[in-house]
């Protein structure tokens, strides 16, 4: 199994952060901290990869190492001083498509100390891949992806087909910590580095937004088969259904 | 050569046991010692295990992390600043109870016990002292008498930290009382497994109140032939060597503890408000954490010193007993400071630095008492 993780490195909020020091204490941000975690934990055989995207402004390596020493099986530091998400998800595409083939896509939705925007709907968008967003939990079983989601009302399970790409909506609450092994481990790992520049024009690969306003249907008095056909219809209708995925459990629970 | 820089795996070490000492360690520490919790200190002991500090110096052949004592005291370091009880248990393990048999036991012995110890499924112990024998190891009563494929030990060990829960105990007795120390062997008794060991007292203590020293009374205690450590009469000598092996972990567990007590100082003193300002601008308070801090890098600096010397393979006994009695008599003296700049409060249970200075007591007596480290330097200084 080949399995990306898109992670990002922040600002730590428990350190006197001054212009001398701000490079080099960055952390790795908690909520792609997850990423890696779950990552770590679906990875069944020694020959499945954990592949590491990181895109930073500085080539300091330090984070992404991090990454390695939690799991990771090689490091991939983009370096690249834009801001804009939709470069940012165009570098973070045309990165992952050298990978050739590729299972899952793990990443956070946000980071600690700013939104990250649309990134992760882009690159769903851009790979044509489907998106699950808002996830709090994943485990893997008889090859399908089980999603534990969280929306307004709901919390929800969704079993999904692979590939696909998660964003986390969790940050680390139980952290792992990297043994003694996994840290003497990290320089054995292969890093490589890309250089990109803000000026090149072929970053953009245009997305098509569509600004259309959909008909909201209403059913009552319905069983739970029957809705479950209507909304896969529905969904069918407006291109909504980016795979295979069927909802096993569906439950309200206030929160 | 010896580098004053850290290299980005021993930062990362030092990182990852600050993480687990300041999640998983710190938030029980101060009920673990106040109910004399020590299952809880084993606990977090087999929760080490799996990050592979349980094995930290030993060989990687062994199950163990193929590193040395310097990332040992820098994991110490971090470790006994938020809880000194299970930094005494973890140094127990490493130097006093897996070193002798890594250091002096046969193949077959280190295969089989070491990747235990080292990934901390097994937890070690060291059965040296005795009521009538402390600083003078020499006069051990505890008799061991071969018979057959077995030895057959009497007497009654005391002090044994981890004794109660280890699952390997080295321990000295007298295969020749005639011979004096020349007559002490080591053994390997596994006292989960062997009949004729007991376990017969806890010691109530004033600190380290979540580790336990327990009082052990060996009555025909049976340990098969194959578990003698080294030769007959060479045991006060493992004994001798492994101490000095422990003296730079008792050196990094002073040091961590000092550390411990003086960050709170600090802290507490730049938000405690006395004559409209905060104590730290005090200058009788400013200059005490002065000297914290200068005692503590003076301390830290030998131990490093210490424990880089052993990782070079280089004469290490007086390099050892230098750290040990600096770095205990510091923590000493910085935790009692640390009480005096808490004023009335640091005397309650509220802060921490009063257990921490109940727990720097020890460091001055135990592994060889202060004194006995006078005794090795000055011998060595005036040969």
């Amino acid at each position: 199994m080949k399995i990306i993780v898109i992670a990002n490195e922040t600002f730590p909020t428990d350190q006197n952060l001054t212009l001398e020091n701000i490079n080099e204490k960055k952390i790795l941000n908690p909520y792609d901290e997850f990423a890696i975690q779950k990552a770590s934990e679906i990875k069944n055989h020694k020959n499945d990869e954990i592949i590491i995207f990181m895109i930073s402004k500085s080539d300091n390596l330090y984070c992404l190492k991090t990454c390695l020493g939690l799991g990771g099986t090689s490091g991939n530091l983009i370096i690249f001083k834009g801001n804009n998400p939709k470069d940012l998800a165009a570098i973070l595409v045309k990165e992952i498509k050298k990978q050739g083939t590729f299972d899952l896509i793990l990443t956070g939705e946000q980071d600690v100390n700013n939104p990250r925007g649309d990134i992760p709907y882009m690159i769903n968008s851009l790979l044509d891949v489907p998106l699950i967003s808002h996830c709090l939990d994943i485990h893997y079983s008889n090859n399908k992806l089980i999603c534990k989601k969280e929306t307004d009302d709901f919390l929800e399970e969704i079993s999904i087909n692979l590939p696909c790409i998660i964003s986390f909506r969790k940050n680390v609450y139980e952290p792992k910590y990297p043994s003694i092994n996994d840290i003497m481990s990290i320089n054995e790992k292969p890093i490589f580095l890309n250089y990109y520049n803000k000026s090149e024009n072929n970053l953009y690969l245009k997305l098509k937004i569509y600004n259309v306003k959909r008909q909201n249907k209403i059913y009552k008095n319905i069983d739970s088969d029957k809705a479950v056909k209507k909304i896969s219809t529905y969904l069918d209708e407006w291109g909504l259904n980016g795979g295979l995925y069927e909802y096993i459990n569906l439950f309200k629970s206030k929160k | 050569m010896y580098s004053l820089k850290f290299t980005e795996e021993q930062e990362r070490i030092c990182q990852m046991v600050k993480d687990f000492s300041l999640n998983e360690v710190a938030p029980g520490a101060k009920e673990r010692d106040i109910n004399g919790d020590f299952l809880g200190t084993r606990d977090l002991l087999k929760k080490m295990g799996k990050l592979g500090l349980m094995g930290i110096p030993y060989d990687k052949k062994y199950g163990g992390a193929g590193l040395g004592y310097l990332e040992y005291a820098l994991a110490g370091f971090e470790l006994n600043k938020v809880d000194a009880s299970l930094g005494i248990s973890y140094s127990v393990h490493i130097s006093l109870g897996t070193g002798p048999i890594y250091n002096f036991g046969n193949e077959e012995q280190k295969q089989k016990y070491l990747p235990k110890l080292c990934s901390g499924e097994y937890i070690a112990a060291f059965g040296l002292t005795e009521p009538c024998a402390g600083s003078d190891a020499s006069a051990s009563q505890c008799t061991a008498v071969k018979k057959g494929d077995k030895y057959i030990l009497n007497g009654t060990k005391c002090f044994t930290t981890n004794g109660e829960f280890a699952d390997v105990i080295v321990v000295f007795a007298m295969t020749n009382p005639e011979l004096g120390t020349k007559g002490i062997s080591a053994f390997i008794v596994e006292p989960k497994n062997y009949p004729g060991i007991k376990f017969i007292k806890r010691e109530a203590k004033m600190g380290i109140r979540a580790s336990v020293q327990n009082v052990i009374e060996m009555e025909n205690l049976e340990v098969p032939v194959e578990n003698l450590l080294g030769q007959e009469g060479k045991g006060f000598k493992i004994a001798m060597a492994t101490l000095d092996c422990g003296r730079i972990g008792v050196a990094a567990h002073a040091v961590g503890i000092a550390k411990g007590a003086y960050e709170y100082a600090l802290n507490y003193s730049k938000e405690r408000v006395q004559f409209g300002k905060p104590i730290s601008k005090l200058q009788v308070i400013a200059f005490k954490l002065a000297d914290m801090y200068n005692k503590i890098e003076a301390a830290e600096a030998v131990t490093l010193k210490a424990a880089w010397t052993k990782d070079e393979h280089a004469p290490y006994s007086i390099p050892a007993a230098v750290a040990k009695l600096t770095a205990t008599n510091v923590a000493m003296e910085v935790t009692t400071e640390a009480v005096q700049v808490l004023g009335g409060t640091g005397f309650t249970m509220d802060h921490p630095v009063e257990r921490m200075m109940r727990d720097a007591k020890i460091t001055q007596i135990y592994e060889g008492t202060n004194e006995i480290q006078k005794l090795v330097i000055s011998g060595a200084i005036l040969r």
